[in-house]
Parts: structure tokens; sequence; C-alpha cells
């Protein structure tokens, strides 16, 4: 067959692709993720690829080998890592992660699992350039998480394109919403806070006299002393919320728990029997400082990012305060509506505050004795 | 959402739009990474053609060296389309590309035989505006470029531009490409409907000296495939079968088996088929046969059907290539996954990019299983508008 004609039949071969255009072209995955210091990303690339860029079948028999590959991974994180610049080389990637394998629809990829400390703020600059020299169809496809409840962001990136910009975060929730709504949950769930609030309030609708117990004649009179006493467990916890979420005081839990349950058990018992006579805003003052304590271990647990944790801190303690006017504008309607039942002083405030100071103890022994009876 | 509950769910329900977001948008963590325990262990299989693993590596070798020098480049360009034509693997089209990107952009400056590789490419790519526009620059140069003209015809003809495709066949006349100018230009006249002149012509060049020689089985069996297409055109099924079986004996390629396949599938022969294409590369054209042949039959394993469906969503993560897949996609939406209306949606899409037989065909049968009137009209009026006649779409229609 003469040359002309065998250029014409190849031609004619590759127009017969018909009815058929082949498996998806080159690609490779990119998962892109703020971390508290910098990015994380998993960066897997076809190991069919990285063969035609790094002839990695050293034997040549068509067949890779992991040996073949794990010799290799020296120069293919080097040759992955100089196709990569984030932030205009400000952010310099290194491996988390020993590289690993995964199979996808067209053939086993290796998994570079990779991180970098850098400043980055909202947008990150991304300068991919990944097998230019072999495929400029090649693409990387880039999904950015965004975070709970946000679709991730995607963007295909073009090794011939030159660098593009990446949102880390959608605008639509700006960072530490999360941690606001993490202080409401908390003050929520925490039955302990949330029953040293009533114990407050259970006498806030009555006023002590010579002769007992007497209903506030109005409203007002009872919301002003309530404000004043809740202000000052709010002043409380947020200075020891802030001493411990910036680790400049740390108390053990074992100590603050069982000390949070005492607290309960003061208050009801005040409500029965005067203990503190009259000073009940200063003890709630001293109370308040104890709940911080176990605010602050929670916030411990969500693991606040360290470039904004002043702000994230504010925005929990935010959380905790709305969280606490909710429940102290119930309780203290449902309260202002029952004060003139007659038995108000011996069922609602000695009774519960009895009740109060029963669950209050099975807390403190529970906690002194790493027990569990309560179910909360 | 785990991987394989996401796949079926969104594989039943979505619109092609529809459905392209949805992918991009759950596409979740897959299953932990893993590091093999054994160095020995085979992680991946590269494809295997005679010698060209060393000549690959030659070549490069030699591209590091002169990375503009012509020969050098087309040689391996043409390695790797044959690569990604035999494998049905679209990443080595990109390679080709690549072995090329020393010329881009193209221009009129550009050496010829590089422009008219670009175009081969890129219309292996479906690129098809960016390679009419490259053979256009490369033929002003150079009008005796038989490959040149050759390409131009069959990416109009493929686009439903038959008086263009014609245009570029009679180049060839006049370059003295005799043989390619009259099967160019039977082949159109086949697709207008002229069959009798058709089949004369090509029934003509198969009995010329020139096309009996042992080294020519390669163009006796493109010639023989262009007659029994043309048989299915004029609704003669049995002529064109014999057609089929002639190609087949005279060579086999894959192109020929898929057609054949199609035939076999028109023809309630579904189980046929996988005999017909066991042999051949797990392409994505091979698997959609596969699997519709499965699905056909009943009771076979939805192994390939699975497979595929895998296949195209990984392709729909890359924003911008539904229409490349979209003729796949709907023969798989209709003809294994029952779903007509998801069919029509990507079978409407396929024909704005190609307007072959086999896209007019889908869309009539997309729309035939939708009884939808209104979609009927516009493949009447898209027929019409080519000037296509194809007996199988009119008795839909």
């Amino acid at each position: 067959m003469n040359l002309r004609i065998a250029t014409l039949l190849f031609a004619l071969l590759c127009l017969f692709t018909g009815p058929a255009l082949a498996h998806k072209a080159s690609d490779a995955y990119l998962q892109l993720q703020r971390t508290d210091d910098g990015v994380a990303l998993r960066w897997d690339i076809s190991l069919r690829d990285l063969d035609a860029m790094l002839e990695l079948d050293r034997d040549g028999d068509r067949q890779l080998s992991w040996g073949e590959v794990r010799t290799r991974l020296d120069d293919i994180r080097a040759y992955a890592l100089a196709h990569l610049r984030l932030q205009d080389g400000r952010c310099v990637l290194g491996e988390a992660a020993p590289p690993a394998l995964e199979t996808r629809v067209d053939g086993s990829y290796l998994v570079l699992q990779l991180k970098a400390r850098c400043e980055t703020d909202a947008s990150l600059a991304v300068d991919y350039r990944l097998f230019r020299e072999v495929d400029p169809t090649h693409r990387g496809l880039l999904r950015v998480e965004m975070g709970d409840g946000v679709a991730p962001a995607l963007r295909s990136l073009d090794p011939v394109g030159g660098p593009v910009t990446v949102e880390l975060r959608a605008s639509a929730a700006p960072p530490g919403t999360s941690f606001f709504r993490d202080g409401i949950h908390h003050i929520l769930i925490g039955y302990d806070h949330i029953l040293f609030l009533v114990c407050l309030l259970l006498p806030a609708v009555l006023q002590r006299r010579a002769g007992g117990w007497q209903p506030v004649a109005r409203w007002r009179d009872a919301i002003w002393p309530m404000v004043g006493t809740v202000t000052m467990f709010t002043l409380g916890h947020s200075i020891t919320l802030a001493l411990a979420g910036l680790q400049w005081v740390s108390l053990s839990p074992r100590l603050i728990e069982p000390a949070i349950a005492l607290t309960i058990i003061v208050a009801a018992v005040d409500n029965i029997y005067p203990l503190l006579r009259g000073k009940r805003r200063v003890f709630t003052f001293l109370f308040g400082l104890i709940h911080g304590f176990g605010f602050a271990g929670v916030l411990a647990e969500l693991a606040l990012p360290v470039g904004s944790f002043v702000v994230a801190l504010l925005q929990f303690n935010l959380g905790v305060e709305a969280g606490q006017l909710v429940i102290v504008t119930i309780a203290l309607a449902a309260l202002l509506a029952m004060r003139h039942w007659r038995r108000y002083a011996p069922v609602v405030l000695q009774g519960g505050s009895a009740l109060a100071v029963l669950i209050a103890s099975l807390w403190f022994v529970e906690r002194v004795f790493d027990l569990k009876w309560l179910p909360v | 959402m785990s991987w394989n509950r996401w796949r079926r769910s969104s594989v039943r329900g979505a619109a092609a739009a529809g459905a392209a977001v949805a992918l991009l948008l759950a596409v979740p963590a897959r299953a932990e990474p893993r590091v093999p325990a054994q160095d020995s262990e085979i992680v991946e299989t590269l494809p295997a053609v005679a010698g060209w693993s060393r000549e690959e590596r030659r070549l490069r070798r030699e591209l590091v060296q002169r990375p503009r020098d012509a020969a050098v480049a087309i040689e391996a360009a043409r390695g790797y389309l044959e690569l990604a034509r035999t494998q049905g693997d679209a990443r080595y089209a990109g390679y080709a590309i690549g072995v090329l990107q020393a010329w881009a952009p193209v221009s009129a400056q550009t050496p010829n035989d590089i422009l008219v590789m670009h175009a081969t490419v890129a219309q292996f790519l479906h690129d098809f505006d960016g390679a009419e526009a490259t053979l256009k620059l490369a033929l002003a140069q150079q009008p005796g470029n038989a490959q040149g003209w050759l390409t131009l015809a069959t990416i109009q003809r493929v686009r439903g531009r038959y008086a263009d495709s014609d245009t570029a066949c009679r180049a060839l006349v006049r370059i003295r490409q005799n043989l390619y100018a009259v099967a160019c230009l039977a082949e159109n006249a086949g697709l207008r409907g002229d069959h009798p002149a058709a089949r004369d012509a090509l029934k003509g060049l198969l009995e010329s000296p020139a096309v009996q020689d042992a080294r020519q089985a390669a163009t006796r069996q493109w010639l023989l495939t262009t007659v029994a297409e043309i048989e299915e055109l004029a609704g003669r099924p049995a002529a064109a079968d014999a057609a089929y079986r002639q190609a087949l004996a005279a060579d086999r390629s894959g192109y020929d088996l898929l057609a054949y396949s199609d035939f076999l599938l028109a023809q309630n022969r579904a189980g046929e088929v996988p005999a017909l294409l066991k042999a051949e590369p797990r392409s994505d054209a091979v698997l959609l046969r596969l699997a519709i042949a499965a699905h056909r039959q009943g009771a076979a394993p939805r192994r390939d059907a699975e497979e595929l469906a895998a296949r195209f969503e990984a392709a729909a993560l890359r924003p911008g290539t539904t229409a490349l897949h979209a003729r796949e996609q709907a023969l798989f939406a209709l003809d294994v996954q029952g779903d007509a209306a998801r069919a029509l949606t990507l079978a409407r899409l396929n024909v704005q990019l190609q307007r072959e037989p086999i896209d007019l065909l889908v869309l009539a049968r997309a729309a035939a299983a939708m009884k939808d009137d209104a979609a009927r009209g516009e493949v009447k009026a898209l027929m019409q508008q080519i000037g296509l006649r194809d007996a199988r779409v009119e008795a839909l229609l």
C-alpha cells in the first residue's frame, strides 16, 4: 500500500468514529477544603496520565505494579506540586497522608493528600498546569467544600487557561453563623443551665414581705429585677467563657460540672429558705462565673478556627445569650400569668424549688462519682 | 448519601441538564483510598498495542529535543489518535493535541500537514467548528491535500450539509483521487435517497482492479459498509445484512462491528450482538450495544448497563460536555432505561451537533415513543432541511 493511500485510509478510519465518542477525556479530581490554618487538598490523578508524563512502566510490560508506582512517588509528587500554585506560591502544599489508590470508571488514580499552612481569606488564587505538556484537553475538576448545608463550589481547571480565583466560602454562609447556632443549641440542651435560670425566675414574680410571699402588682415590678439578675449571670459566664476560651484559665470539668449542680441547689434552697440574705445578685454573678467554664468546655469540642477565634467566641457567646433570652421570656411570661394563683408560693415556688434541689443533688452525686442515673 | 444509592436514584430521574447539575452537586466523598500491601500488585493496565509503547517513548524523546519537528509530531499524533480510536479512550486524542501544541494557536502560517492533523483530531473530539476552520486554512494553502478534502467532506456530511460535502468531494476529483471522490459523492447520493446511483457507483468501485489486491482489504471493507448503510436507508434489510457480512469478511474494524450491531438490534436479532462484540475494547459505544442487547434479551446481566451509567456520570462531571455524549446517552435512555422523555431531550440536543441517520433515527424513535406529534414534526422538518431520506425514520413519522 503506498503512503498516500495509507494516509487516506487512516483518515477514513478516524472519521468513522461514527456511532461512538469514546470514554471521557483525561480528568483529575481535586477536593479543596479550608482548614484552621490553611487549606487541605485531596488530588486524584490518573495513573495512565502519570505514565504518559513520567514513564512509570519501567519494565515496559504495559502493566503498572504498585512497586513501579511507589518507587516513583517522589517524582510524581515533585511533578504534581510543580504544576499547582496556590496564592501565587504563598500556600505551599505538603503531604498530609501517604499517597494511596482509588479506582474510578476509567482506571486507577493516585490519591495525593495534601495540606498547606497559609493565610487565606474568602478566596484562593489557583494556578493549575497539570499535564499541560502532554494534554491541553486535560481538566482538573475542582470541588470546594463550603461547610454545613452549603453546596460545594465546582470549577473546571484548564491547564493552559492561566490562574483563576476560587471562592472558599459562599457568601450565603458568612464564617461563624454556625457558632452562633452552636451557642443557642448549647443553652437549649444544657438542662442544668436552664434549671438554674428557672430557679432564679421562680421568685421573680413575687416579693418577700414580712408576712410571706406576695405577688407583684405590676408585671414591670417582676421584669426589671429579673433583667438585673440575668445581666449579672450573663456578665459572670461571659467573663469565664472568654478566659477559658482563650485558654488563659483552665479548670477541669470534674470540678466545674459538680459545682454547676451545686449552684442550682443553693439557688433553689434560697427560694425556700433565705440563704443568700438579699445578696442574690452578687451570688448570681459568682455562679455565672462557674457556668461560663461549663460553656467553654463545649466550645473546646467545637474546634474553633484559629484565625478568627475571637469572632467565633463572640458569636458562640451571643448564641448562648440569645438562647437564654428565649428561655427567660417564655418562663417569665408563664410565671407572671400564674402569680395570682393562691397556691403559687407553696406549689410552684417551694415545690418547684424542692424538685430542683432533688434533681441538682442527683446531678451533683452523678458528677462527683461519675455515675449515670438521670436521662439528661 | 452513598455513591451507589445516589447513582441509582439519579440515573432514573432527571432530565439532561438537570441531571448534569445534580451530578455536579452531588459527587459524594468516595470510599477511603487504599494503599496496596504488595509491590507486585498490578494497579493499572495500560493499552497494549504491538510496538507502540517503545515507539511512543522514542517519539516523545525526539519531541523533547525538537518540539517543532513536524514529521515526528504528526507521527506521534497519528499514533495517539489511532490508540484513542481502537481503545475508545478519548484521553489519547488529547495527547495527540498535546504533541501538536508547539504550533498552537494554528494560523495560516502553520505547516499544512499539522493543520490537517489538528483538524482530524478535532473532529474526533467532535469539535466540528474548529476542525472545519482549520481545514479551510490548510486547503486554501494546499488545495492538493486529499486527506484535508476528505475530512472536510465527512464533517459537512455529519453535520447534514450535503451540498457543501459534495463540493469537497468534487475537489478530490480535481486532484485525481477518483476512488475517494466517487465513494464520497455516492455516500451523499445515498443519503439523499438516490439509492440506485449510489449502489451502482460503489459496486463499480468494488469491482475495479485497484481494490482487488489483498492489501486493499480495509478499503473494500469501507466501501461495503457504505453499501450496507445505503441499503438500510433504502429499507432493504436483507441486502444490508449481506453487505455487512461481506464487509466483515473483508476486514473487521470497530466501526463496522458497531454499525452491524445497530442493524442487528433494529432487526430484533439482539442475541447475535454479544458474540460480535466480545473481543472489542469496552468503549462506551461497545458497552452501549452490549447493554441494549442484554436488555432486549431480558434476564441478561445488568453489569454493562451499570458500568455505562457510571461512565456517563463521570463524563458529566466535566462542565459543557453533555452534548458530546448526547447520542449515546439518548440511546441508553431509550433502549435501556426506558425513559423516552429523557431520550427525546438528549436526542434534540444531539442533532444540534451531528445529523447522521442514526441521530435522526433516535430522535424519531424517542418522538414516536412519547407519541409527541410536535417532535415528529420537528424530525420531519429537519429531514427536509437536510435532504435526508431514510426509510426507517419515515416509517416512524
